[in-house]
């Protein structure tokens, strides 16, 4: 009788825990990583003791279980690190896109298209001070872009930095907290006698650990006896028993981010979840889109500055420039000047080359010209600022900050402008006033004289002045500079100037008009002829025929031309006189008609723009009239104005340092559009212009607008992709989701019968009590 | 398919799908209200680039139009001026050949002149014309004044300051057309040409050319010597006739030429007292021979020559030929050059040393020869040129300043050619760009329109999505709203 009672006291209480758990459930609906438990109802055995045969004893509750599929547990984590990677990678390549400002009215493509548009209006009308300013105005707008980008990017590459950070201190939080719960698990199980149950709280709280941690590492879990885990992550343990490993953020010396764990020097390396997805942004995508726009800004500013620096400025030649980039001391010796410029830290590098220094003489417009060869292997500061110091009318030096300085002389300008000489005769050779003979010889050449050879000059019809050509008055008489025999000819002559032009001997008498006259003839020896000097009565005219050189070289490669007159005449009135223009290598380019049909004063287009202009002057093939021109049309083939930042448009070579050079900024008329030096010209504008569509070496053959596009472009295929992946992975993430709710998820309906079951048990077995006490009283009855 | 579906899952799916929809919703709306398929490059990367290299297409057609407007605003001030000065130049031409009528005298001359000095300077104002303070013609040097006036002796002398080169803009891929005039080639000489002769001496400019004087000279042909017939006779007279030349006949003789180009007839009486002589079929003059030492017998044409008729044959009544030597000379007189009578005779001025061509076959008579070197003097020499020689009226003989002044009108009409040559050069430039901003224009319309089909949204097409969006939100909106009001709860009392 008495085990009625207790069976059914046991069901009574068994009901109460099943309903109690089923409340559990029903309160838990919502929670979040919540599993379902379950009951699992024992029957009691029967204990035997005699032969009477009992019936069970009634039941009791063995088990509360979470409702857990492990497996899909596993790979819900393996989908959150894909997704949480995914994600990040979308969001912050989203964040790229906004900084980039694409198709948006001041992006960086829009603000070079203005820059563009405002140089080609300036190859229509170079001289206007409004396009001009309007030229520098859309320049700084670009300057202003590729900063701000720079910047915004740096941004970015920021928050992700301290994404990164405040992602490894979750990961270490989470870590100590699964630790923890490990710790309870173990004891809440041990203190139940190994019940699986009894930890279920902590489980889900754990679980709940897990789902967090896997959307930044992807994780892999080893379950012990006892109820703990060990996480797993990069191959190092994150949690193990009741020990959690710490992960800790460092940077090697470029500013790259790496993940250590815990005292240790090796790099870990994640496959999923938002930590690498965050170091492949900081590492990769970030340094390698900053480094595209430092290529741009540096290829766009070397570009201009190349052209620019070799134009012609509507202010005029430069009275002083200084360099913009400064030689860095890279042998550490304190001197920035000593160090070669292949090695001086200049971002870009000069090559071996000739620059071509043009001094112009303020007044009459003369230029003179100097090259300077350039060997980055050898060339320093110092010999640099030498070399052109040492050229006329130009001081120059390298300062302590490691710049060039150049300045000119009062009443002289210089640049690095292909800029022709419009007064080439200096030597009034050609036509001259004055009784002029020149030398017939190749320029440059050597004379075989010897020692006591004479010959002698009648200087303006007068009395014959011998010339005696002494071994002491030349390095080697047999072979004698046009320098060393000028020298002699003025030590020992009166009446005339000797002098040199273009290599050549030219013996000029002093006075002028047809009065001035120079006859050679040979003495001892034929000295006169080795030199190449005419024996023929030479005489002055009343006019000069005076070449001025007009218009601007339009070849590109460095040549001259050398003008010679072909026969004898007066200018404008011989019939059929002719000069004859031959380039460097002696091959004749042209033929002009200086006779009848030419009116002195006249233009005459000689080829490749060069326009001479002549007087009605006298010229003589055989006195050897010619004068020599210039032409540059590569004058900095080192490169070396661009590499150290002088007489540029730009200064700086990245995203971050490009800006307007200080000669330029804000100085309208000092921006060089021009290649020669009449107001309207428009020679280094067109060129200038036409960088909009030019494709660029450096740029892999692609324009700047292009590069910049492309640029823009991929960043947006990366959003795209990143954006179908994260879709993607959502979908899975959802699909696995729905696969726990649907085993571990509450269902209320599911309770809702789970209680009206365990109420009807409650209500039978309290029935069964009143039962089992009715029949008891009645015993008693009996008794009593 | 999941075999059991908890309340969470329901809720779950519900926002998802919800979500789901509105975003798609907010997509469509965002289309409609901004009229864009492509909100940002990610939407659609590959349109999005071709939309960029669009408009890149656009900016660089967008440039060159910038530059076919630039040509364009250089060409309309310059057609003005050129038209004004075409205008003056034939009011000047008027005026000369006014001036230079047979009426006017020396003082209205020299008022001529001063009007020809007004319109040098106008002229001058015109070639330096200006707009937006850049000089028309100048070539590229459009800062300063392209023709400058300066003294130059008694007189003065306009040079040229400017540029022979123009710059040239792009107006189209890779061509360039020349923005600006350079004033030397509208303004300056011409280029040799013909040398022309305004003469009454029968001279002509020979074909042979060769000629290299500049602007304009005065050359003289002069009579030296006359013989008659035989020229046996002392004086170089005819021994049949008994006609002799004059003393005076050296001097003042006009007419030359060779053996049968003149002619004289000589009657004489009988008596050998009288006589009448005529000159190539002219007016007979009647002679006393007595006094007849030095008869001047004129032609119909005014030509002269001058008789020693006082040893004449008696009775003789017949033609006397002549035979009449001359020389070349420079206006003042120097470099004498007997006349050869040939296609291509040499006149070498000694002071200048310019040759002169001269046809001299026809010949006929003394006089002045005006050379016009055609050609060789810009506008402003040639209008300076005219108003000295109208200002110099009273110092030379009218009929000098006639012939001079014509033969620069010559010049002054090849000047003007070339003016109205420059006007229609500007013409063409004028048309061609309009040709080319048709195409450009065109060009351009064809690009923007293929980066709308890219960048733009079909109005219609994105409304039906934005209302199907709508429908399907308002779809799973109410049935979640059933589904969610199921419960047993509801239906356990």
């Amino acid at each position: 009788m008495m085990l009625g009672f207790d069976i059914g006291l046991r069901a009574l209480l068994a009901s109460q825990i099943a309903l109690d758990v089923t409340g559990n459930n029903v309160a838990n609906v919502d929670t979040p990583g919540f599993t379902r438990r379950s009951i699992r109802f024992a029957a009691l055995s029967p204990t035997i003791s005699g032969p009477r045969i009992q019936a069970g004893r009634g039941v009791e509750v063995s088990d509360v279980r979470r409702v857990v599929n492990d497996f899909v547990t596993a790979r819900l984590q393996s989908s959150n690190s894909s997704l949480g990677g995914a994600e990040v990678q979308r969001d912050r390549l989203r964040d790229i896109e906004n900084v980039l400002g694409a198709g948006g009215d001041s992006d960086l493509g829009t603000s070079l298209d203005s820059l563009f548009s405002s140089l080609s209006a300036l190859t229509a009308e170079p001289d206007s001070s409004e396009r001009r300013s309007s030229a520098l105005s859309s320049a700084e707008a670009v300057v202003r872009e590729f900063r701000r980008l720079s910047s915004d990017l740096a941004g970015v590459d920021a928050d992700v930095g301290s994404q990164l950070a405040s992602s490894i201190s979750e990961v270490n939080r989470i870590s100590s907290t699964i630790a923890n719960l490990n710790v309870r698990i173990r004891e809440a199980r041990a203190a139940a006698g190994g019940n699986v149950g009894a930890s279920a709280e902590f489980e889900d709280a754990r679980d709940a650990a897990l789902q967090e941690l896997s959307k930044i590492v992807d994780v892999q879990t080893v379950t012990a006896a006892d109820g703990t885990i060990s996480v797993i992550s990069a191959g190092r343990l994150l949690a193990s028993g009741s020990r959690a490993g710490t992960l800790r953020l460092d940077t090697t010396p470029s500013g790259e981010f790496q993940v250590k764990y815990g005292s240790g020097a090796d790099p870990l390396t994640f496959r999923n979840g938002q930590l690498p997805a965050l170091l492949d942004l900081s590492s990769n995508k970030i340094p390698g889109l900053r480094s595209q726009l430092d290529d741009l800004a540096k290829n766009l500013a070397l570009e201009f500055n190349r052209i620019h620096a070799t134009g012609v400025r509507l202010s005029g030649p430069l009275q002083s420039a200084t360099s913009s980039q400064p030689a860095i001391d890279r042998n550490g010796n304190g001197d920035p000047n000593d160090d070669v410029l292949a090695n001086a830290g200049l971002p870009i590098d000069p090559k071996s080359g000739v620059l071509q220094v043009a001094v112009v003489n303020l007044a009459t417009g003369a230029v003179d010209r100097t090259s300077i060869t350039i060997d980055p292997q050898t060339t320093t500061m110092t010999s640099l600022a030498a070399a052109v110091d040492a050229i006329a009318h130009i001081r120059a030096q390298a300062d302590d900050s490691g710049r060039l300085r150049i300045t000119a002389e009062s009443g002289y300008g210089f640049e690095f402008s292909p800029r022709l000489d419009p007064l080439p005769d200096r030597a009034s050779s050609f036509g001259s006033v004055h009784g002029t003979i020149t030398s017939t010889a190749t320029p440059g050449s050597t004379f075989a004289l010897a020692n006591g050879n004479t010959l002698s000059v009648s200087v303006d019809g007068g009395a014959s002045q011998t010339v005696t050509f002494n071994s002491g008055d030349f390095a080697d008489i047999s072979q004698a500079t046009a320098d060393e025999v000028a020298a002699v000819l003025n030590a020992q002559l009166t009446g005339t100037s000797a002098s040199v032009s273009n290599g050549k001997v030219v013996l000029a008498s002093l006075t002028s008009g047809p009065s001035s006259s120079l006859a050679i003839t040979d003495g001892i020896g034929t000295p006169a002829a080795t030199l190449g000097l005419s024996t023929t009565l030479e005489t002055g005219s009343t006019t000069s025929a005076s070449p001025r050189i007009e218009g601007s070289y339009s070849g590109t490669t460095n040549d001259s031309f050398t003008f010679r007159a072909l026969s004898n005449g007066t200018i404008g009135l011989t019939a059929g006189l002719q000069v004859g223009v031959f380039d460097a290598n002696d091959t004749q380019v042209a033929v002009l008609d200086v006779g009848s049909t030419y009116i002195p004063g006249g233009a005459l287009t000689v080829a490749d723009g060069v326009v001479v202009r002549f007087s009605a002057g006298a010229i003589s093939a055989t006195s050897g009239d010619s004068f020599k021109l210039d032409l540059v049309g590569q004058p900095d083939t080192a490169d070396i104005l661009p590499a150290l930042g002088l007489a540029g448009f730009f200064t700086g070579a990245t995203a971050d340092t490009i800006a307007i050079d200080p000669s330029v900024d804000g100085k309208p008329s000092a921006i060089a559009l021009g290649l020669g030096p009449d107001a309207g010209d428009n020679g280094a504008a067109v060129r200038l212009a036409a960088l909009a569509s030019r494709r660029l070496d450096g740029l892999s053959g692609l324009s700047a607008s292009e590069f910049h596009a492309a640029l823009v472009t991929g960043v947006a295929q990366d959003v795209q992709s990143a954006d179908q992946v994260a879709t993607v992975q959502q979908s899975v993430f959802d699909g696995l989701s729905k696969e726990r709710e649907s085993v571990s998820g509450v269902s209320l309906d599911e309770e809702m019968v789970n209680m009206i079951q365990f109420q009807r048990s409650f209500e039978s077995a309290a029935r069964f009590i009143s039962v089992t006490n009715q029949v008891s009283q009645e015993l008693l009855n009996l008794i009593r | 398919m999941t075999l059991r579906i908890s309340s969470n899952s329901f809720y779950l799916q519900a926002r998802a799908n919800l979500n789901a929809n509105l975003l798609r919703l907010a997509r469509a709306q965002d289309e409609v209200s901004s009229g864009k398929k492509l909100q940002r490059p990610s939407d659609n990367p590959a349109a999005a680039s071709r939309v960029l290299a669009r408009k890149r297409d656009e900016s660089s057609l967008d440039r060159l139009l910038a530059n076919v407007a630039d040509a364009r605003s250089t060409i309309d001030p310059a057609t003005g001026a050129l038209q004004q000065l075409s205008n003056l130049l034939s009011d000047v031409e008027t005026q000369v050949l006014d001036a230079i009528n047979g009426a006017r005298n020396a003082s209205d001359r020299r008022t001529a002149g001063n009007a020809i000095d007004e319109a040098i300077k106008q002229a001058l104002t015109i070639a330096n014309s200006s707009a937006d303070g850049r000089f028309l013609f100048g070539g590229t040097r459009t800062d300063q004044p392209p023709f400058v006036e300066s003294a130059s002796g008694t007189s003065d002398v306009v040079a040229f300051n400017g540029s022979t080169t123009t710059r040239e803009v792009e107006i189209s891929r890779g061509a360039f057309l020349a923005t600006g005039s350079s004033g030397e080639a509208l303004f300056g000489p011409t280029g040799r040409g013909r040398t022309v002769f305004q003469t009454e001496t029968g001279a002509r400019a020979s074909s042979s050319g060769g000629d290299n004087g500049i602007g304009s000279t005065l050359l003289r042909v002069k009579h030296t010597a006359t013989t008659y017939g035989d020229g046996s006779l002392p004086g170089g007279g005819d021994s049949a006739s008994g006609a002799v030349p004059s003393a005076s006949s050296a001097s003042s003789d006009t007419v030359i030429g060779q053996a049968g180009t003149h002619k004289i007839h000589l009657t004489v009486s009988a008596d050998g007292v009288t006589g009448t002589v005529s000159l190539d079929g002219g007016p007979a003059v009647a002679f006393v021979t007595a006094g007849a030492s030095d008869t001047e017998v004129a032609s119909t044409v005014g030509d002269t020559v001058h008789l020693d008729l006082t040893g004449v044959t008696a009775g003789f009544d017949g033609d006397v030929s002549l035979v009449s030597q001359g020389v070349l000379t420079n206006e003042a007189g120097l470099g004498s050059t007997p006349i050869t009578y040939g296609a291509n005779q040499t006149f070498t001025d000694p002071t200048t040393q310019v040759e002169t061509h001269i046809d001299t076959t026809n010949v006929v008579r003394s006089g002045r020869v005006a050379v016009t070197y055609k050609g060789t003097q810009g506008l402003f020499e040639t209008l300076i040129a005219i108003r000295d020689d109208l200002r110099q009226a009273g110092s030379r003989p009218a009929d000098e300043t006639t012939d001079l002044v014509r033969g620069r009108l010559e010049d002054l009409r090849s000047s003007r050619d070339a003016v109205i040559s420059g006007l229609s050069e500007l013409g063409f430039r004028s048309s061609l760009l309009d040709g080319t901003e048709t195409r450009l224009q065109d060009a351009k319309d064809t690009v923007t329109t293929a980066r709308a089909r890219d960048e733009d949204v079909d109005i219609g097409e994105a409304i039906l999505k934005l209302q199907t969006e709508e429908t399907h939100l308002q779809t799973g909106l109410q049935l979640t709203a059933r589904l969610f009001n199921l419960s047993l709860s509801n239906f356990l009392s």
